[in-house]
C-alpha cells in the first residue's frame, strides 16, 4: 500500500496479523499507553490504546513499513493524548477541575510550565535519597542529551542505564501515588 | 512533535517511552505483575476486544468509502456545465480588400493610395526634361 506522499505502508490485514501478540506484547502496549497517558490523561490508558488500534484498522493512520509496531502505536497514542489535552483546553466549561489541570501539561505557557514544575517536584520527592535518579530526572526535564547525562554520572554509561531502569520501575510502582499527588485522586 | 517544542515533561515521557521499548519481555511481564495486573488476563481481554473491533472497523471503512464515492459522484454531476449558445453571435470577419468587396466600391485606404499615385504622376519636379535635367 502506497500513500499520496509515496511512503510504503502495511495493509490493514498485515497490521491485524501483527497484533497476534503474546502476553508480553500486550503488556508492552499497556505500559506504553500508561506512559503516554501518565500525568496528562490518567485513567484513560485502555481507551487510548484501543482508539490507536481502531484508527489504524479504520485506515485513518497507516502503519509505515519499516517502523516498529510498538513505536508506531506509541506515536499514535501520543497524538491521541495530545488531541484530548487540546480539546480539554478548548472546552474548559465542560470538564472537571482535575482535567483542567491535565490540560496545562502540554502547554508552553506559564501555566503549562507551572504544571511541569509541579510534576517534577513530585517526582523528585519520589526519588528522595537517590541522588543519581534525581540528577537524571532533573536533567531529562532540562532537556539534556544522553551524553550530557552520562557525563553527570562520571561518564559511566552502565550506571546511567541502571539509573534509567530504576526510574522506570519506581515510577511504575508509584504511579497511583504520583497521580494522587498531582491530580488529587484518591 | 518537534523537539524544541517539547516541555520538560514531554522529554521525560519520551525517555520513559524509549526505556519501555528497549525493555525485555521478562522485565515488562514482571513490572505488570508488580502492578497487580495479570498479563495473561489482560492479553485475553485485549484479544477479545480486538476480535470485535476488527469487523466494526471494516464496516466503518466500507461506510467511509461509500460516503466518499457518493460525494465524488455528486461533485462530478454538479461540475458539468450545459452548452449555451451566445445570444448574439459576432459578425463574421471580412477582410477589407478589393477581392473581398468583389470589385465594388473603394476603401479609404485604396482612395489614399490612388491619390498618392496621381500626385507623383503629375509632379513636374519628379521627371527629367529633354536635357536630362530635373
Amino acid at each position: 500500500m502506497t500513500s499520496d506522499n509515496g511512503k510504503e505502508h502495511h495493509t490493514i490485514d498485515e497490521f491485524f496479523a501483527a497484533l497476534n501478540l503474546d502476553d508480553a506484547g500486550w503488556a508492552n502496549l499497556r505500559k506504553l499507553a500508561r506512559n503516554r497517558c501518565g500525568f496528562k490523561r490518567p485513567g484513560e490508558e485502555e481507551e487510548v490504546l484501543q482508539e490507536a488500534i481502531t484508527r489504524v484498522l479504520e485506515g485513518r493512520r497507516p502503519w509505515p513499513k519499516g517502523e516498529n509496531l510498538f513505536a508506531f502505536l506509541s506515536g499514535v497514542m501520543r497524538s491521541i493524548v495530545s488531541e484530548r489535552v487540546d480539546k480539554a483546553k478548548r472546552t474548559p466549561k465542560n470538564v472537571p477541575f482535575d482535567t483542567l489541570t491535565d490540560a496545562r501539561s502540554l502547554g508552553t505557557s506559564a501555566e503549562g510550565e507551572a504544571f511541569n514544575g509541579e510534576v517534577q517536584t513530585h517526582l523528585m520527592a519520589v526519588f528522595d535519597g537517590d541522588d543519581d535518579a534525581q540528577v537524571v530526572v532533573e536533567g531529562l526535564f532540562e532537556r539534556m542529551e544522553r551524553s550530557e547525562l552520562v557525563e553527570l554520572l562520571d561518564d559511566d554509561s552502565t550506571r546511567y542505564e541502571t539509573v534509567r531502569k530504576r526510574i522506570r520501575r519506581k515510577i511504575n510502582q508509584h504511579t497511583p501515588e504520583l497521580r494522587a499527588m498531582i491530580h488529587g485522586e484518591g | 512533535m518537534a523537539k524544541d517544542k517539547q516541555t520538560g515533561l514531554d522529554r521525560f515521557e519520551e525517555a520513559l517511552n524509549e526505556d519501555i521499548l528497549n525493555a525485555s519481555d521478562e522485565e515488562i511481564l514482571e513490572e505488570t505483575r508488580n502492578e497487580g495486573v495479570d498479563p495473561a488476563a489482560y492479553a485475553a481481554a485485549m484479544r477479545d476486544w480486538l476480535s470485535k473491533a476488527k469487523p466494526q472497523a471494516d464496516a466503518a471503512r466500507l461506510q467511509q468509502a461509500r460516503s466518499e464515492f457518493e460525494a465524488n459522484r455528486a461533485k462530478r454531476s454538479s461540475g458539468v456545465v450545459p452548452f449555451k449558445p451566445r445570444a448574439s453571435a459576432p459578425a463574421p470577419f471580412q477582410p477589407d480588400t478589393m477581392a473581398a468587396r468583389h470589385g465594388k466600391d473603394m476603401s479609404e485606404k485604396d482612395r489614399d493610395a490612388l491619390s498618392e499615385d496621381w500626385d507623383e504622376l503629375f509632379d513636374d519636379d519628379a521627371w527629367e526634361d529633354d536635357n536630362g535635367e530635373k
